[in-house]
């Protein structure tokens, strides 16, 4: 049984041909087909130059972006081993006809620079039908694959993380902002009265993001640690999260920044029969505030997780990878 | 290899399955506990089970839920939404297409193992099948790690299975999360998970509320160690907390592989 094909099906069927990237291969396709390219160029422009207003807009661009990962995530599997080395003729032929267009190619190279598929893309076309690279597998790198794949799973389809990042891009949903999330985060008061009585309010959402969202950069921490014996595909990993960890430092910073330090103003502030009173906390007696509170220096921790996946030394590697590939 | 790579499912939270290239004919369910994670709670079995044969005629489901958001019970329905498409559909409609399976091919066993607080989910999705009538209860087997089916010591249960930031929050009460009350001991979810499963035991009805194997933790110190009706006498483990009873590692801990290998 060959298992690394099974492992290509099952990467294809779970990353390509269902949900968002399926949808996002259609509206791709249906434009090249049609002689729209003027239209895929406005739809896949730059944001900074000219704002994404429209819901439609915005979810074509978010399937296109489905899309486009499934072949990062393609190129991580390649590197981890998981699959045949090189693809089928029939997925590079697919792989070039998405990767290769012009609008696409900019949108992922210029404007949201994204190194995983630029480097498929460039296997591609220049190795025929040869091997993209030699590099030695371990066995280990399966199964970090499969850890990864897990992880991806857990930030890319939770609501609550996805409204907690659309905040920290710049969103704005029902008229809230990071902004009003930050400052709730500040007040304990407020974040009770603001989430007490709706349970499907966006900040409520974007407090569960931010929880979450936290625990996966804590587990994305440990798989970057655990891989160093490979450290090409670390640096990929890493890599299919650089949107976050190169291009967004500053608002990943935030979370930081502002968020550990306004719940940090929040414990500041404890006022230890208010909180054996209040029916939310867990904690019921004076003697477990004081036990609690010993344990406030958990919040250093997540700092050092943030500050750990921040280093752009992680990427190094596979950028020395893709120029070697010159 | 005799597995597929992890599969998502549809049922639960972030729920995967491991399929065999084989003959499936166990299925085996594992469920974690008090903010677990499905796989991660189970640090090397997705990997032994990987790269060994020991599975080989077995499909394994990590099953994933929100426990920190709802109700105990609400969770217990929605495993026991597993259970049901799992036992009474082909086994290709939870997520991988193998030719050889025939429509009418059933599981011949179906193993659980669950860990603190999924002991309480799945206990209660049991009860809730039996009082359905369900044919394939006789086949279910649950092996049960540090199981917090008596309740649960909620400040260290905080302590332990918390992540940093959510021990902060609740401790502050900016969240509240509902299933803590269900882990009280007297609370009315674990109360009366003892009366279904005794009146049911009294009439003779009960088999299946009986674990096959209960494990202690040693160094445990967030739920109470104590016996569930009538189940085995549980095996204890020295030198492992609550969090680590269940987790198997290939050099120094193979006892959790070893009793579900067993099993099977």
């Amino acid at each position: 049984m060959d298992i690394k094909k099974i492992n290509l099906e099952v990467l294809t069927n779970e990353y390509r041909k269902k949900g968002a990237a399926a949808k996002g291969y259609k509206i791709v396709n249906m434009l090249i087909k049609d002689n729209e390219e003027e239209s895929l160029r406005f739809l896949l422009r730059d944001h900074d130059r000219e704002q994404i207003k429209s819901f439609l807009e915005i979810e074509e661009r978010d399937n296109i972006d489905f899309l486009i990962d499934y072949y990062s995530i393609l190129e991580i599997a390649l590197l981890a081993g998981y699959i045949h080395n090189p693809l089928s003729g029939k997925i590079e032929n697919e792989a070039e006809y998405i990767l290769n267009n012009d609008s696409l190619k900019r949108y992922f190279t210029d404007y949201y620079p994204i190194l995983l598929p630029q480097l498929l893309l460039k296997q591609i076309l220049k190795s025929g039908t040869k091997q993209y690279f030699n590099k030695k597998e371990l066995p280990e790198s399966s199964i970090l694959f499969d850890r990864f794949i897990m992880l991806n799973h857990f930030v890319k389809e939770d609501p609550d993380i996805d409204q907690f990042l659309w905040f920290l891009d710049s969103g704005s949903t029902s008229g809230y902002t990071i902004s009003d999330f930050w400052e709730v985060l500040a007040d304990k008061n407020l974040i009770e009265y603001k989430l007490g009585s709706d349970n499907k309010h966006p900040l409520n959402s974007a407090l569960w993001g931010f929880i979450k969202y936290i625990q996966f950069l804590s587990d994305f921490s440990d798989l970057i640690k655990d891989c160093s014996d490979d450290p090409i595909l670390q640096s990929a990993f890493w890599h299919h999260q650089s949107y976050w960890f190169k291009h967004m430092k500053n608002k990943i910073g935030d979370i930081i920044n502002i968020g550990i330090n306004n719940i940090r103003q929040s414990l500041d502030a404890v006022d230890t029969e208010e909180l054996v009173a209040n029916k939310n906390s867990y904690l019921d007696s004076e003697t477990e505030v004081f036990e609690w509170q010993k344990n406030i220096d958990y919040l250093e921790g997540i700092e050092d997780d943030i500050t750990y996946l921040l280093d752009d030394k992680w990427g190094k590697p596979l950028e020395v990878f893709f120029n070697m590939n010159e | 290899m005799s597995h597929t790579p992890p599969i998502f499912i549809k049922h639960g939270k972030n729920s995967s399955a491991l399929f065999t290239l084989n003959n499936p004919t166990t299925l085996v369910i594992f469920v974690h506990g008090f903010n677990g994670s499905a796989t991660a709670t189970w640090d090397d079995f997705p990997r032994l089970i990987r790269t060994t044969n020991d599975f080989a005629h077995a499909d394994v489901i990590f099953y994933g839920y929100e426990s920190l958001k709802g109700q105990a019970n609400n969770n217990a329905i929605k495993f026991y939404s597993l259970l049901k498409a799992a036992c009474e559909n082909n086994p290709n409609k939870l997520g991988f297409e193998r030719k050889e399976i025939g429509d009418d091919h059933s599981y011949k066993k179906i193993l659980i193992i669950a860990h603190s607080l999924g002991a309480v989910i799945v206990r209660r999705a049991l009860l809730n099948a039996k009082s359905e009538n369900k044919i394939w209860l006789d086949k279910c087997k649950m092996i049960l790690f540090a199981p917090a089916h008596r309740g649960a010591r909620i400040p260290d249960l905080i302590l332990e299975s918390l992540p940093k930031i959510v021990r902060v929050l609740a401790g502050l009460g900016m969240i509240a999360i509902p299933i803590i009350n269900d882990l009280r001991p007297n609370s009315q979810t674990i109360l009366n998970l003892i009366a279904d499963s005794e009146k049911l035991l009294e009439k003779n009805e009960g088999d299946f509320t009986i674990a096959s194997h209960v494990i202690w933790a040693n160094n445990e110190k967030v739920v109470h160690n104590q016996r569930f009706c009538v189940d085995p006498v549980a095996t204890l483990i020295d030198n492992k907390s609550h969090v680590a009873v269940c987790k198997p590692n290939q050099k120094k801990y193979a006892d959790p592989y070893s009793i579900v290998l067993k099993a099977l």
